[in-house]
């Protein structure tokens, strides 16, 4: 395990490197490493993900190439069932009016809904002001599948500035967005979130789940950055809803 | 029996002593804690312990995973809280340095627990009686005693994220409270550093059923151990402090964090909503 950390957040330092250089080679390369020790230095000085987000759109996952949601037929007509009560907030189809949490990729695209990301090394939290659920992504590979849970297992990892995270294990009744768009239970989630200078950031959403969908599919959603101080509210969904002591 | 389902039949345990009406005698996981050892924490309510390995709660082989990240032995720095903990509440009588522990909302006691809502009266919300799962989910000061906590830092905040009821506390490193703060159960906290203790002021804090609100100060301390001690105070009007209730977080590397939804439990217990 440390030994993944230690892939994924020790640089080596030029002062590590030099220790083992000699000579007028020594020197060239010092020069070259603390260019390109500038050049990190820049991509370090690259927008932060941390922050309170708020996703634009209509809390609507569709693929990037503007057509439907490619589903076999038989997960069609089961969302063809339910999309219209999801759509009218009818609790008795949607588990989150009843305050299940919404799982994942929907509560994070839900317009509606705030939420704060924070980073750490070991692992990065998703606060959402919805209900006051976090995910929690645990920073590695992927571990052994402990679920389903509403959020899924997130294992996440960094490609440059880019935080990707492999989401498995997905609730049977958390759907991927507030029209119930279905999954099975093998789905299997890859997010890219990238930040589009200080005040947006790019989440793109690979679907790939063979027994709902007739293939992959790739999804995007633009999120905007919310002023400095915002704060993510504590929201009790009981108390919202009206359910204290009835469900 | 994996943890996420022990911790599942431990609620449920806890749950039925609710029902039974004995609240905190009738539930051995909850009552004994005020005088716990760590072996009494984990113990198993009577009634479930032969569905449990050898009668208590804790992880197996297969759940310590590598999502114990804060990895072992705990940071060095006195300032790192970032971890995984469950906790240990002390007994006491008053003040610092032990005695029996008082009782719920008593001198030297916790914080009161938020009274059930079926107890003594119409179901909060009003309309049909609750079921037993509907009062899964309390609403009160989180007192950092879940099964487990997961503290996250940077300098910017301090995040307690308690496994129990998804409960969250936040605490940022600023000077001043929000500006006209509408009541909440976890309050607005701020936090800063008086040496290497970490001291957390909460204030409006919501308390069911009362118009005033609490006031905490929390002082946490990082022992040699990697365990935290926690002594937690109340704030009274003239700005006095009056010790409430000492907890110790212990380092627990072997625990990770479960999904815990207890708006599941009414429907698990059979109420589907209507």
């Amino acid at each position: 395990m440390s030994r993944i950390f230690v892939k994924i957040w020790v640089r080596p330092s030029v002062s590590t490197i030099s220790e083992n250089l000699r000579g007028a080679a020594k020197k060239a390369l010092i020069v070259a490493l603390l260019a390109g020790a500038g050049m990190a230095s820049a991509q370090n000085a690259a927008p932060s993900l941390e922050g309170v987000w708020l996703a634009q759109g209509d809390g609507l996952l569709r693929p990037v190439d503007g057509k439907a949601p490619p589903l076999k037929p038989a997960a069609a007509r089961a969302y063809q069932a339910v999309r219209a009560k999801y759509l009218a907030g009818d609790a008795k189809v949607d588990p989150a009016k009843r305050c299940k949490p919404p799982g994942e990729p929907r509560l994070m695209i839900d317009p509606a809904v705030p939420f704060e990301i924070v980073t750490t090394k070991p692992r990065i939290l998703f606060l959402y002001q919805w209900n006051r659920l976090v995910r929690m992504v645990e920073m590695g590979a992927p571990r052994e599948v402990i679920g389903p849970t509403y959020f899924g297992q997130n294992a996440g990892s960094w490609d440059g500035e880019t935080l990707v995270v492999d989401v498995q294990a997905l609730h049977d009744s958390a759907a991927l967005d507030k029209s119930g768009l279905p999954h099975g239970e093998n789905a299997h989630l890859t997010q890219r979130f990238k930040a589009v200078g200080d005040r947006q950031m790019e989440v793109t959403i690979h679907v790939d789940d063979p027994e709902v969908y007739t293939r992959p599919w790739d999804a995007k959603i633009l999120f905007v950055r919310q002023p400095e101080g915002t704060r993510i509210k504590e929201d009790i969904c009981l108390e919202r809803e009206g359910l204290l002591g009835k469900i | 029996m994996g943890l996420r389902a022990a911790r599942a039949v431990w609620r449920a345990g806890l749950l039925t002593g609710l029902a039974a009406g004995g609240f905190l005698a009738a539930s051995p996981g909850i009552g004994q804690v005020g005088q716990a050892t760590d072996e009494d924490f984990q113990e198993a309510p009577p009634q479930f312990r032969e569905a449990l390995s050898g009668g208590r709660i804790k992880p197996d082989e297969s759940e310590l995973t590598r999502q114990n990240v804060q990895g072992v032995p705990p940071s060095a720095d006195p300032r790192d809280f970032n971890g995984m903990y469950n906790f240990l509440r002390k007994p006491r009588a008053g003040g610092p340095g032990g005695g029996p522990g008082g009782a719920p909302g008593g001198a030297g006691g916790p914080p009161p627990m938020p009274r059930p809502a079926a107890a003594g009266g119409a179901p909060a919300g009003g309309g049909r009686q609750p079921n037993i799962g509907s009062r899964a989910c309390q609403f009160a000061f989180p007192g950092l005693t879940s099964y487990s906590t997961t503290i996250v830092m940077n300098d910017r905040s301090v995040i307690f994220l308690m496994e129990e009821n998804h409960a969250l506390r936040w605490a940022r490193f600023t000077d001043r409270h929000q500006a006209n703060f509408t009541p909440t159960y976890s309050g607005d906290s701020i936090a800063k550093w008086e040496g290497n203790t970490l001291v957390v002021d909460t204030e409006g804090v919501k308390v069911e059923g009362q118009a005033a609100t609490d006031h905490y100060v929390e002082k946490f301390a990082k022992l040699p151990d990697g365990n935290i001690a926690i002594d937690r105070f109340r704030v009274d009007a003239s700005g006095a402090l009056t010790p409430a209730e000492q907890v110790t977080l212990r380092w627990r590397p072997d625990l990770h964090y479960v999904e815990d939804i207890c708006e599941d439990l009414g429907e698990a217990f059979g109420v589907n909503y209507q």
